[in-house]
């Protein structure tokens, strides 16, 4: 199935009505290595009915979801990763310093069906993310700012035929190209995709993660082996004593 | 209030209905029932989970091991005769297929029955902690006699003991007097709040401490072939408990010693050669290979239907692993700050001091000489296993390249079995205490800074890994010395 790059007209035709946003796209905390993100929607307009509600993310290589963790999330969505590598890996290893994906695919709370076009029914996803161990920097401010870009949100729906096209093409708006061409699940199911954009108070936003000073290593390295060797011969040390006590001991009950 | 207790239950009723061991076994298993039932709630309404996350690993394990498909097969040679999934298809699950096995109840019957079953080992290692203590332990173990301002702390296990009296002399325990100090002391295992928690959190020590539990238990009934059938399948289990074997063979050498000649060699070839007949002999011979041969038979066995990750990830990634991110032991800081890929340290090339410093080979020695040799030269007799087997695991937990607190209870089980023979004021088992505690409080205290308020406090982190390591070196030296043999 091919797909054609669509123009906003032509989206807006298929649902003029639609005036969903994303409110707000926040983390907390902002500081650490866990956070969550939450993004907050506003759907307004009558509900496209079998449309189904996507949210994507672009995560930087420092910055990672736990699938299994997603997984227990199921009552509000399921999801597909791409990339993503090796959970326990720092960021500078090969396995794990490129930028993932996720996108989820979003179970509308009961209750968000009738949307209004006033204060519009407004609910929130929370996706939990953490943050590998960055490059220990030698000197100044031993952070590293991660930054996560506003997530993505769309619609994918099933083709209508108002415009007498005989084509099965997989409309799909620029913003969405990249996400088209990670997911091919979006080609087999939907025949347009309907980009739901954010108010202008969604930023990118900043997680500060702390990393080790590369100027440590020469003492953390020697203060390592020396407090292990010291512990190691106190240690020794203190057995053979024992020992030694252990075998006057036997010799004098035998005696 | 101990008045109207008084008035409606005797005292001396009330005294036994405490250290009855069934009383403390039905409290026990009654408090992890109800912490699994509430951890179920908790887990369902709260975002900070009450079940441990290896909980959930072992637990997508068995789903793959139990649903197989054209993308989840076992890759041993037998894996495509039989309809079985890989449970190395979970990230981070490093254990033996038998554990995802044994938890496939919690696909049929019940999530959280591998709670329950991990709940269970504890009781079972409670019970055999009794038998050993009456049986064994107790009967040869000694009142102390010293005088009040230095009350031994190993009142524990003698509660009447007229430690006041500088004429008591020992006197033989009676089988009530046993059987009381012995539920004492496995209460101090039974009602431990991390022996608790770690089982009710669904982590599968207990399992191992069990195993390692009956194997010290054949030991020191001197069933050898049990002994080392049952070594080789903790061995398998989880690669740690092989440090017990050189014990093990120490002791079987000296027995085989002691009915042979009782004479001492005269001349250093004689001596070298009774040296050797300690450790080879057809008794060790054999306990070597039982115990080798079950590690074998049951390795060949599982590598046969999951292959090359069974190996991999349950014994070789142990050899390889790089724990870059905190844990207890100072290394951690080390590894990071290091760790391959970071161009730094790779353009600068290290000098023979860094290459020393950062060999495998010198992190492993220390913990490998000492765990083994603490099990050579103190163990004489099989009744000091119990301390060897103590002191080769401490030894083996403060020199490990990562260590994580439910690495505390693989020596934690020995102390209810250890403290009868130990002869150490209370004054010095609080402060043991307090350091055992307060070094690990005070890591802790500093990792919860780095972790979730984003502190860069590595440097300081790490300071708290090195007080941990003299901390608890010191808490071991204190009690090898306060040891009576």
């Amino acid at each position: 199935m091919s797909y054609t790059k669509q123009s906003p007209q032509s989206y807006m035709d298929i649902s003029p009505d639609d005036a969903s946003v994303i409110l707000s796209s926040t983390l907390n905390p902002t500081k650490g290595f866990h956070t969550t993100s939450t993004t907050r929607f506003a759907l307004r307009g009558p509900r496209p009915h079998s449309c189904t509600l996507h949210l994507y993310f672009t995560l930087p290589a420092q910055l990672f979801a736990d699938p299994y963790e997603l997984a227990h999330r199921r009552a509000s969505y399921t999801f597909e990763r791409f990339g993503g590598g090796n959970l326990e890996a720092p960021v500078f290893a090969p396995a794990a310093n490129r930028p993932s994906a996720l996108l989820l695919d979003m179970i509308i709370p009961e209750g968000v069906d009738k949307m209004d076009q006033g204060s519009g029914n407004v609910f929130s996803i929370e996706v939990p993310l953490h943050a590998r161990y960055g490059v220990p920097k030698s000197g100044g401010e031993l952070m590293d700012e991660v930054v996560l870009l506003p997530p993505t949100a769309f619609w994918a729906c099933p083709q209508q035929r108002a415009s007498g096209s005989a084509e099965n093409r997989l409309q799909v708006p620029d913003a969405l190209q990249d996400i088209v061409e990670l997911a091919p699940t979006l080609k087999g199911g939907a025949s347009m995709l309907v980009l739901i954009p954010h108010t202008e108070s969604v930023q990118a936003q900043t997680l500060r993660v702390p990393v080790g000073d590369a100027g440590d290593v020469a003492l953390v390295e020697t203060g390592t082996v020396v407090v292990i060797l010291l512990a190691f011969v106190y240690l020794v040390r203190t057995i053979v004593r024992a020992s030694r006590a252990q075998r006057v001991s036997t010799t004098k009950k035998e005696d | 209030m101990t008045i109207a207790i008084g008035r409606f239950v005797k005292p001396n009723v009330l005294i036994h209905a405490i250290t009855s061991i069934r009383p403390l076994l039905v409290f026990s298993t009654l408090i992890r029932l109800v912490l699994i039932l509430y951890s179920e709630w908790h887990d369902q309404h709260s975002l900070v989970k009450y079940t441990d996350v290896d909980y959930l690993v072992f637990t997508d394990a068995t789903s793959y091991t139990l649903t197989p498909g054209p993308l989840n097969h076992a890759q041993g040679p037998l894996g495509k005769w039989i309809n079985i999934g890989d449970p190395y298809r979970r990230e981070t699950y490093r254990y033996t297929p038998l554990l995802a096995i044994l938890l496939a109840p919690n696909k049929w019957l019940h999530k959280s029955f591998g709670k329950y079953l991990f709940s269970g080992c504890d009781i079972l290692a409670g019970i055999l902690m009794h038998k050993l203590l009456v049986s064994t332990i107790l009967p040869h173990a000694r009142r102390p006699r010293t005088d009040a301002s230095h009350a031994p702390a190993s009142q524990l296990a003698y509660p009447d003991s007229d430690v006041g009296s500088k004429n008591a002399a020992p006197a033989s325990i009676s089988e009530d007097d046993r059987r009381r100090r012995a539920t004492l002391l496995v209460a101090l295992h039974l009602l431990n709040p991390i022996v608790i928690g770690i089982s009710t959190r669904g982590s599968s020590e207990s399992v191992l401490t069990l195993l390692v539990l009956f194997t010290l238990f054949c030991a020191l009934r001197g069933w050898w072939d049990w002994t080392a059938a049952m070594l080789g399948l903790s061995t398998h289990w989880k690669i740690y408990p092989v440090i017990y074997g050189v014990s093990c063979v120490g002791v079987i050498g000296m027995e085989h010693q002691q009915d042979g000649e009782k004479s001492q060699p005269r001349g250093v070839f004689p001596r070298i050669v009774r040296c050797i007949d300690v450790f080879v002999n057809a008794k060790t011979v054999r306990f070597a290979t039982i115990s080798a041969g079950t590690f074998l038979v049951l390795g060949t066995f599982v590598y046969s239907i999951w292959g090359y990750p069974f190996v991999h990830e349950t014994y070789l990634y142990h050899l390889h692993r790089l724990d870059h991110r905190h844990n207890f032991s100072p290394y951690f800081y080390q590894i990071y700050l290091t760790y391959p890929s970071i161009s730094t340290s790779a353009a600068a090339g290290p000098s023979m001091w860094r290459a020393f410093i950062r060999s495998p080979l010198t992190s492993f020695l220390t913990q490998l000489v000492l765990s083994l040799s603490s099990g050579l030269f103190f163990i004489r007799t099989r009744r000091d296993m119990i301390m060897g087997w103590f002191i080769q695991t401490a030894t083996f937990v403060i020199f490990n390249k990562v260590c994580t607190s439910q690495y505390f209870l693989w020596y934690m089980l020995f102390l209810p079995l250890i403290i009868p023979r130990l002869s150490c004021s209370w004054s010095s088992s609080v402060m043991y205490l307090a350091c055992w505690m307060g070094t690990q409080v005070l890591w802790l205290s500093q990792a919860y800074r780095v972790e979730f308020l984003g502190e860069p406090i590595f440097f300081r982190l790490w300071i708290c890994g090195i007080i941990y390591v003299v901390g608890h070196s010191w808490v071991l030296a204190g009690i090898v010395n306060s040891y009576r043999f």
